[in-house]
């Protein structure tokens, strides 16, 4: 059976064993040389789709499949053509006549694209008289989808990958990223129609879009108004979307300098088997910067209380100024930013005694604070209150105040898009109780004491709020 | 001269606030719009506090907008005996933040008050009306002590 063969040995061939024989003619001595086959024929692919950069296990199912080890010397082979690109393969592996598998591995660079899955299972055609043979197969094939490997950008620049370069935002500063995610429309429209799986997926499943943003972060935040006064002052805080193809968020201070925040993204798809399948996460790290050295010196803390003439005050005062390293920019221009405070009134409890009690508790909460009349309470690095509650001896005989305040320091970038930021919090309270002494005819402090302010600057959240405490100057009923 | 001698009676009669006494660093000026009122009609009393001092200083205001001058004043009104009017107020009055503003020196700082929703001033008369200004404590010499500095008393006309 053994006969002459072409020189240009086709790599399809499956001629094993060849023997060349080196007198006369170009002769080749062969073991087996398959001849006939069976046809091979692929009926599905699953999955379909593989994203390109990453090792997709898959399972082809169809007939004709040629055990490793046939006597005959046929085999079966599979390719994956994607334009003019072969599809890099690895462990193929044929289980039985009906079932291959094999790990396919796009390029990372391909594109979103559609690709020819194709058994075959060569085999030789002897041709007698002649010093040439040729060969024929009988190929089957079916359609797939590659999908492109997740790319993150920013301002215009991949942000993600392997060459990617580190960009550099403010605490603040509006962060927009987008990405390469097929749209709907695209996917449709792939040889194998790929659609997204729910936005809202069942309990385990995966979202269509998934980010993660690694270091504090906030998706925005909202005063309204911007400034000034009003009882119906609010201010929201947004948590960032993480199941959007898109991204936009605000990095909050974290630490004590400058941090690194790390994002990745990753997309998903709905195949008809084995069903939602995701891309390989793809990350970016920004470098954050962020005013340093932040600190406060609380001074001039007190409570008095003044006997004045046919009236009784309790106040308090509190001076705070802070210190801060404004951060500089990625060409080592110092970003000054401004400063502002907000300050919140988490407890308002305030209680007179006498002809006309009035008992307030102001309706806030640790967890429902307001806003001390208005935004913000002070511009810069200096701050000072002084809460003063006075009564007229004819009309009251005491009092009880409790007010807790919450004082933010904030910090703006100011760039172009940027929220204010918390850098500083001063917990502080006016306590006090006062009482009208008959045999003395004074008024005497019962108890109370300064404001006691103590100032944290690490892990803090927005202020938020949803109503102010307007202080109107004459109480006759409660906030 | 008559209504300065009443009023300078009063200050004895009744005596200042119970407060350390400095040196005063700011001025303090008031006026208002109607000097001779109808008994009834909204009286207004506009401060106007100068920094006399050589450096910046602090006041207290009450936060908000203006009109609520009398969160860092004490307010004295006398009648045309020389008797000091009682405060028509009878609910507390509370100011949970009065913010520290600063005043460059030289520069001034302008509030007001209504002083009709103070006092009843609804007798026609005279009445002579001081105002005190209270520098928080971070203005006076000792850094602890609250100190009031007063205006030059103003008459006003309440007429029927």
């Amino acid at each position: 059976m053994c006969k002459t063969v072409d020189r240009h040995l086709s790599a399809a061939w499956r001629i094993s064993s060849c023997l060349l024989l080196l007198s006369g003619p170009l002769t080749a001595v062969c073991h087996a040389q398959c001849t006939s086959p069976p046809t091979a024929t692929i009926s599905s692919i699953a999955p379909a789709a593989f994203f390109a950069g990453a090792g997709t296990q898959v399972t082809i199912i169809g007939s004709g499949f040629i055990l490793p080890g046939d006597p005959n010397g046929c085999s079966t082979t599979l390719s994956i053509t994607a334009g003019t690109e072969q599809v890099a393969l690895s462990n193929v592996t044929v289980v039985s006549t009906t079932e291959m598998m094999a790990v396919v591995s796009p390029l990372a660079t391909d594109p979103l694209e559609g690709a020819t899955v194709s058994v075959n299972n060569p085999f030789v055609v002897l041709v007698r008289s002649a010093a040439s043979e040729s060969s024929a197969d009988s190929s089957n094939s079916i359609s797939a989808d590659i999908l492109p490997v997740p790319v993150i950008q920013y301002n215009g620049n991949t942000i993600s990958g392997a060459n990617a370069t580190m960009p550099f935002a403010f605490v603040g500063q509006q962060i927009q990223l987008t990405t390469n995610t097929p749209s709907p429309e695209a996917l449709s429209a792939l040889p194998v129609p790929l659609t997204f799986p729910p936005a809202n997926p069942p309990p385990g499943g995966s979202p269509p879009y998934q980010w993660q943003v690694s270091s504090a972060n906030i998706g925005g935040y909202t005063v309204t108004p911007p400034s000034g006064l009003s009882t119906s002052s609010s201010a929201i805080a947004q948590a960032t979307a993480l199941t959007n193809p898109s991204l936009t968020t605000y990095w909050l201070p974290s630490g004590g300098g400058n941090h690194t925040g790390p994002i990745t993204y990753q997309y998903c798809i709905t195949l008809p088997s084995p069903g939602t399948r995701c891309s390989v996460p793809v990350q970016a790290k920004f470098t954050i910067a962020q005013p340093t050295d932040v600190s406060a010196n609380i001074f001039d803390e007190s409570f008095t209380h003044s006997d004045y003439p046919a009236l009784e005050t309790m106040k308090w005062s509190i001076s705070i100024e802070a210190q801060a390293v404004s951060p500089s920019n990625q060409s080592g221009t110092l970003q000054s930013g401004q400063y502002q405070w907000v300050q919140l009134i988490s407890v308002d409890d305030v209680e007179s005694f006498g002809a006309k009690q009035l008992t307030c508790t102001g309706g806030t909460t640790a967890s429902t604070p307001a806003l001390d009349t208005q935004y913000p309470y002070d511009t810069d690095l200096l701050m000072s209150d002084a809460p003063a509650f006075t009564f007229t001896s004819s009309a009251q005989t005491g009092m009880n105040v409790t007010e807790n305040f919450e004082t933010y320091l904030m910090w703006n970038p100011e760039v172009s898009t940027s929220i204010w930021v918390p850098l500083g919090l001063v917990r502080w309270s006016a306590v006090g109780d006062d009482a009208y002494n008959s045999s003395t005819g004074q008024y005497t402090i019962v108890s109370g004491s300064a404001p006691a302010g103590t100032f944290a600057v690490v892990g803090l959240s927005e202020p938020t709020w949803s109503q102010a405490v307007n202080g109107p100057s004459i109480q006759s009923s409660c906030h | 001269m008559k209504s300065t001698l009443v009023f300078a009676l009063s200050l004895a009669t009744f005596g200042l606030p119970a407060v350390a006494q400095q040196p005063p660093r700011v001025a303090v000026e008031i006026s208002t719009p109607t000097p001779v009122a109808k008994a009834g009609a909204e009286i207004r009393i506009d401060v106007k506090v100068t920094n006399e001092s050589d450096g910046t200083i602090w006041l207290m205001k009450a936060l908000g907008p203006d009109g609520q001058a009398e969160s860092a004043n004490g307010v004295e009104v006398y009648d045309g005996l020389g008797k000091r009017l009682p405060w028509a107020v009878d609910h507390p009055m509370i100011w949970s933040s009065r913010k520290g503003i600063r005043v460059a020196p030289g520069k001034s700082e302008n509030d007001f008050l209504i002083l009709s929703k103070l006092f009843d001033m609804n007798a026609p008369g005279k009445y002579t009306v001081i105002v005190r200004q209270e520098l928080p404590p971070m203005d006076s010499a000792s850094g602890k002590d609250t100190i009031y500095v007063p205006s030059k008393p103003l008459t006003i006309t309440v007429t029927e």
